[in-house]
């Protein structure tokens, strides 16, 4: 499925600087999608780091049973 | 411009990724995203609870693929067959009653069994004996969902199991859970996979234990290898989804696609912490090709929508169905699991507990299994 580049963009800047509030000027600086990655993805995202001890990605859930 | 809901392929089995808010995965599924081979996407609805509001982005991302009718909701903490009803259960269908407003999904799925640990967001799931109590309150909890989300609901097979009796059962037990609802089932390969290196079972026989034109969803991902402690030559399959897919994973995908007649979603799984790497990511993005590679090869002979798994329309449900008894053995079996220093140990304390001479049947697990689910516990305890 076909996502839109205003879209992409966000998702972009989103999950590399994690700026959950103030995405929206930065995506407006990426005008070139298939160099996105050369932006600096060094900045530690604030998506959902709380625990340190135990990862806790959703994905990183034992659901599945023998995780 | 991607097909709406109105003039999409009915019979088109979805290239799927499980997506959450985690940047690993997104940065691994970007590129996936931005060539349009991603054809939907299964989010863990619940697994944001330490998320005090959803990233407008986020919320943008998944409300695209929900405007296409292309989301599908993938419970990880209700915990089923809890034997008491926890207040926790009862905030996890308002959350879903609220999302299932804001989102369309086109169906929600949650795993089998109970939860350990503490409180409502750690412990594992584990299975559960399969008597009428636990058919009664797994169908209890099913009709819940199914209200709240007025959509079709689904069960995920468990990777563990305890012993061969319960692999035999499995899938007839899942069966009779989700007919009152017209469920589906999740069919996750590489927990079968696990079964067959577990139990010396092959694919063909453990098939045929499931109801396969009730399976609307498949699972892939990869795993890992633990050596027992116990049988110096013994290694454990584990559902670890935290390497790539395994090559025989891809040839059991060609081989269950065709016995799938209402199968529509194939989703690849790997968790956010192993895709931390340029090449791992490159490695995810890889197996996603090579998945959908193999649902293309089948889908036109494939799908015949017979079952739309539309929920079947009951009375409201009363008061929740509860069992202290069973939710007592819960306990007890949390606790040594938890807390048992080895697997001698939990032997000795389960053969003092309340769940001897019951329908857990633990006098027959398998030394390697009970020492599997020790690991289990105490990893996500």
């Amino acid at each position: 499925m076909k996502l839109s580049n205003a879209l992409l963009q966000a998702v972009f800047v989103g999950m590399t600087v994690g700026m959950t509030t103030s995405c929206t000027s930065m995506v407006e600086e990426i005008t070139d999608l298939d160099k996105a990655h050369d932006i600096n993805t060094s900045k530690d995202a604030c998506l959902v780091n709380t625990d340190a001890t135990k990862p806790i990605s959703p994905m990183d859930c034992p659901a599945c049973g023998l995780g | 411009v991607g097909l709406d809901k109105a003039t999409e392929g009915k019979g088109q089995i979805r290239s799927s990724v499980a997506c959450n808010l985690d940047r690993h995965i997104l940065a691994a599924a970007w590129p996936l995203f931005q060539s349009g081979n991603i054809q939907a996407i299964e989010w863990s609805f619940d697994a944001l609870f330490q998320v005090e509001q959803i990233p407008a982005w986020f919320f943008d991302l998944i409300h695209a693929f929900s405007e296409k009718g292309r989301l599908i909701g993938h419970g990880v903490f209700f915990s089923l067959f809890s034997g008491r009803w926890m207040k926790d259960q009862q905030a996890w269908l308002d959350q879903l009653k609220i999302y299932s407003t804001q989102f369309d999904f086109d169906h929600i799925s949650e795993h089998f069994g109970f939860m350990t640990g503490s409180n409502f967001h750690k412990g594992a799931p584990l299975s559960i004996p399969y008597n009428n109590t636990t058919l009664a309150i797994g169908r209890d909890r099913l009709h819940r969902i199914s209200e709240v989300c007025e959509c079709p609901v689904g069960l995920e097979n468990l990777a563990f199991a305890y012993s061969m009796d319960e692999i035999d059962r499995h899938g007839d037990f899942l069966q009779k859970l989700i007919e009152p609802v017209n469920g589906f089932i999740i069919l996750d390969l590489h927990n079968l996979y696990c079964q067959m290196q577990n139990f010396d079972r092959s694919f063909e026989d453990i098939l045929k234990l499931y109801p396969l034109d009730r399976v609307r969803e498949i699972h892939i991902s990869g795993g890992s290898w633990e050596d027992s402690k116990i049988y110096a030559t013994r290694k454990i399959r584990r559902d670890t989804h935290d390497q790539a897919v395994p090559v025989v994973v891809f040839e059991l995908l060609h081989q269950l696609i065709p016995k799938c007649p209402q199968l529509k979603y194939v989703i690849l799984e790997q968790i956010g912490p192993s895709l931390s790497t340029i090449e791992s990511q490159a490695q995810f993005r890889d197996d996603f090709i090579k998945m959908d590679h193999i649902v293309r090869r089948h889908e036109r002979n494939t799908r015949h929508e017979s079952n739309n798994f539309k929920p079947i329309k009951h009375h409201a449900p009363g008061l929740p169905l509860e069992n202290e008894e069973l939710y007592t053995q819960q306990k007890a079996l949390s606790n040594i699991l938890e807390s048992a220093v080895d697997y001698h140990h939990a032997s000795v304390l389960l053969n003092q507990s309340a769940l001897v001479n019951t329908d857990w049947n633990v006098e027959n697990w398998p030394p390697h299994m009970l020492e599997t689910a020790i690991a289990i516990a105490q990893k996500w305890k």
